[in-house]
This record gives structure tokens, sequence and C-alpha cells, in this order.
């Protein structure tokens, strides 16, 4: 029995041990909670506040975007104004080539500044598509077709080869062009003369949709390349200002690709050029039957 | 006969000038307000309906969407209809219907393209005179 009573007396001391015990580690627990508690505090603070912040952001440029595009469309029609001798000849051809190139430069600096409200708008989530039927070789013809006399006057060769039985798409026809000419667009840029850019599409065995973008031009670096990938913010920071005038095109191209559940990929190496293919995926694609 | 004329409803004074260049170069009698209130006004004021209002739809102040909503009470106190084209700097497919749906009867988008100015009034001309 002694045994007996002194176990009783020794679980006693053992419990009030433990109680001890767990009273600290309680204590640790709750001062722990409220650090964390204090931590979320300040967390969803921050959020907030660099939500806010973003939002003022967005505001902003999509204000300022408007104040640059006002003057710029005067300067655009003007220019045309000028350029097609609406009222009479310009008195001297240099003028019509001169209004020509203001012309030129006005819808480059317009075209810049829409992407630009365009990557704001995708930051901030606000980027809706208006999807609808289309043809696909015709998008593709229309894109092209506004980037011929860049690609004249740089002597840079477009060459298209587009299979006739291409299907048509379901997406947003506006955007879908948008991704092309910024594509097209960039490889002009960056292919030297007599050099080529190649555009090809075609239908994946899955039925995904695959448009090729082909230059022989300079090429991008690996480490550029990552940036590529990376979101706007960093690539805007120091992609386009190594590629002075590269503006917003190629991350534009890959978050509208993504945008429609689409994927941009870029094969390139410096001095032989760069390959960009966007695919679609085999849902986007509605058959020619299917729209006759 | 008198030129069909045409209400240009713009802001910002070059946009006017350009816009006012194009439309009387394609024959046609150019209206200006530089703000929706001074578009009403004018409505109010015309003994017949334009052959196309060119409404501005970003200015400060009243909006052209805003203005055209007005401008179609007007038109059901008057009993007629006036074509009503926005014009719009944000050339997005969205916008589009946008602006249809809100009850813009076209749209055109900025800068103002001579071609399809041309080919927009022409289409109107010809269906007041059919």
């Amino acid at each position: 029995m002694k045994d007996s009573t002194w176990t009783t007396a020794d679980l006693d001391a053992r419990v009030a041990e433990r109680t001890a015990e767990l009273v600290i580690t309680n204590e640790q627990l709750n001062n722990k909670l409220a650090s964390c508690r204090l931590n979320a505090q300040e967390l969803s603070k921050t959020a907030a506040a660099a939500k806010e912040a973003n939002k003022a952001m967005t505001l902003f440029l999509g204000d300022m975007s408007h104040e640059l595009r006002t003057p710029l469309n005067a300067i655009i029609g003007f220019s045309d104004v000028i350029q097609s001798e609406l009222f009479g000849a310009a008195g001297n051809s240099k003028y019509v080539e001169y209004a020509k190139d203001i012309n030129q430069s006005g819808i480059y600096l317009l075209r810049l500044t829409n992407d630009l409200l365009d990557v704001s708008r995708i930051q901030a989530g606000k980027l809706t598509l208006s999807e609808e039927n289309f043809d696909l070789s015709s998008a593709i013809d229309a894109s092209l077709r506004l980037l011929r006399d860049e690609a004249l006057a740089r002597r840079v060769v477009l060459s298209l080869d587009i299979p006739g039985d291409l299907p048509f798409m379901y997406a947003d026809q506006t955007r879908i062009k948008q991704i092309f000419i910024n594509l097209i667009s960039n490889a002009i840029k960056f292919t030297p003369a007599n050099g080529t850019v190649k555009i090809g599409a075609s239908v994946l065995p899955d039925g995904a949709i695959r448009v090729v973008v082909a230059d022989t031009g300079i090429g991008i670096a690996p480490d550029d390349l990552l940036k590529v990938y990376e979101r706007y913010g960093q690539v805007a920071n120091s992609l386009t200002r190594a590629n002075e005038g590269a503006g917003l095109g190629l991350p534009l191209a890959k978050a509208l690709t993504e945008q429609h559940g689409g994927k941009l990929e870029i094969d390139s190496a410096v001095g032989r050029g760069t390959t960009i293919s966007v695919t679609f995926p085999a849902s986007l694609g509605v058959s020619r039957k299917a729209v006759s | 006969m008198s030129l069909p004329s045409v209400l240009l409803v713009e802001d910002y004074p070059a946009s006017v000038l350009v816009g006012t260049m194009m439309l009387e170069h394609l024959g046609y009698t150019v209206e200006t307000a530089s703000s929706g209130p001074e578009a009403i006004e004018k409505v109010s004021a015309a003994n017949k309906p334009f052959m196309a209002i060119l409404m501005d739809v970003q200015m400060p102040g009243m909006d052209g969407f805003e203005a055209m909503r007005l401008i179609r009470e007007l038109e059901r106190e008057k009993g007629c209809r006036n074509t009503i084209i926005a014009v719009t700097a944000q050339a997005l497919a969205g916008d589009r219907e946008r602006c249809l749906a809100a009850g813009m009867d076209d749209y055109i988008s900025k800068p103002i393209s001579p071609a399809i100015l041309e080919k927009k009034m022409a289409a109107l001309a010809k269906a007041i005179n059919a």
C-alpha cells in the first residue's frame, strides 16, 4: 500500500508539474496568437494600402491616357488632312512626306498609349473580353495589312503561310488582332533590312490553334528572355529600356493570349532571330461549316 | 435645297477644327458644340433633325452618353429623331456594344479616319434623299 500512496503523491506532483508546464505553454501560445493577430492586422492593412495604391495608379493611367490621346488624335487628324492634301496641294512634296511622318509617329504613340492603358487594365483585373465568331485568316490578313508600310519602309519581307482551311475562332477579335499586330510589329522592328518575318498558322492534332511569328532579327539574349516571361512591371522597367522602343507589345500579347486561355512561347537566339508562337485552346476553334 | 447638316460635339478645340475641316470638305454644313449642354441647346433650337450628331463620349462635366439620353428625351417631345454617332477614343470591341446598347445609333473610333467618316456620312445622306 505504501507503494500506492507514494505513487499517488508522485502522480500529484507530476500533474502539478505538467499543469505548470502547460500554463507556460498556453501563455506562450497566447502570446504567439496575439502577435500573429497583430501581424495579420498589419498585413491586411498593407494589403489594403497596396490595393488602394494600385487602384489609384489604374485611375491615374486611365486619366493620363485620355489626356495623352486627345491631342494625339488631333495631331493624327491634321497630319492626315495634310498628307492627303485634302484642301489642295501642300506646295512642296517634302511637306507631304513630313506630314506622313508626323501621322505615323502619332499613330505609333497612340498605339503605345493604348497598350499602356491595357496593361493597367489587365493589372487591375479590369480587362473583359467580348467574344464573337470570326475568320482567323482574315484577322491575320487585316493585322498584316496595317503593318505592310512599316515593313516596306524597313525593307523587311513579310511572308505568309496560312492553310486555306484555317478554322474560325470564338474569341475577342480586337484583342486577337492586337496580339498579332504587337508580335508582327516587334518582329519587323528587330529585323534588319533584307530580313524576313514569317507568319504561319496551323491547327495542332489536338485541335489547338497555333499562330507563329518568326523573324530573322537580332534575337533576345537568354537573360532578357527570362524577363519577357515575368510580369509587366519588371519587363517595363528593364526590357523596354534595353530594347528602346520595344514598348509593352510582348508582355501585352502574352497577357492577352493568356486571357484567352492560350499560351505564348518564345524561342530565340541572339543573331539568329526570334520565333514566337501563340497557341489557343481547341475550345476556341469553330469549324468553318458551323459558321457558314 | 440646303446641305445636310452635322452637329459635331467635341470639347477639344483642335479636334473640333479637324472634324469640321473633314466634314465641310465632304460637303456638309457643320455646327459645333463644345459640351453636352451646348449640344442639347443646339438640338432644341434646330427646326429639323441633324443628319448626324457626332458625339464625343468623354467630355468634362456631362459626358456624351448623358447628353445623348437628354437629346433622346427632347426628340420624344419634338417627335423627331437624330442619328447620334458616338465618337470614342477607346477603340475596343466592347465599347461598340456599350454605345449601341446605351442608345447610340453608331460608333466611330478616334482618331476619325477621313475614309470612314466619308462612308458613314454618305450612307446617311443617301438615306435622307431616298
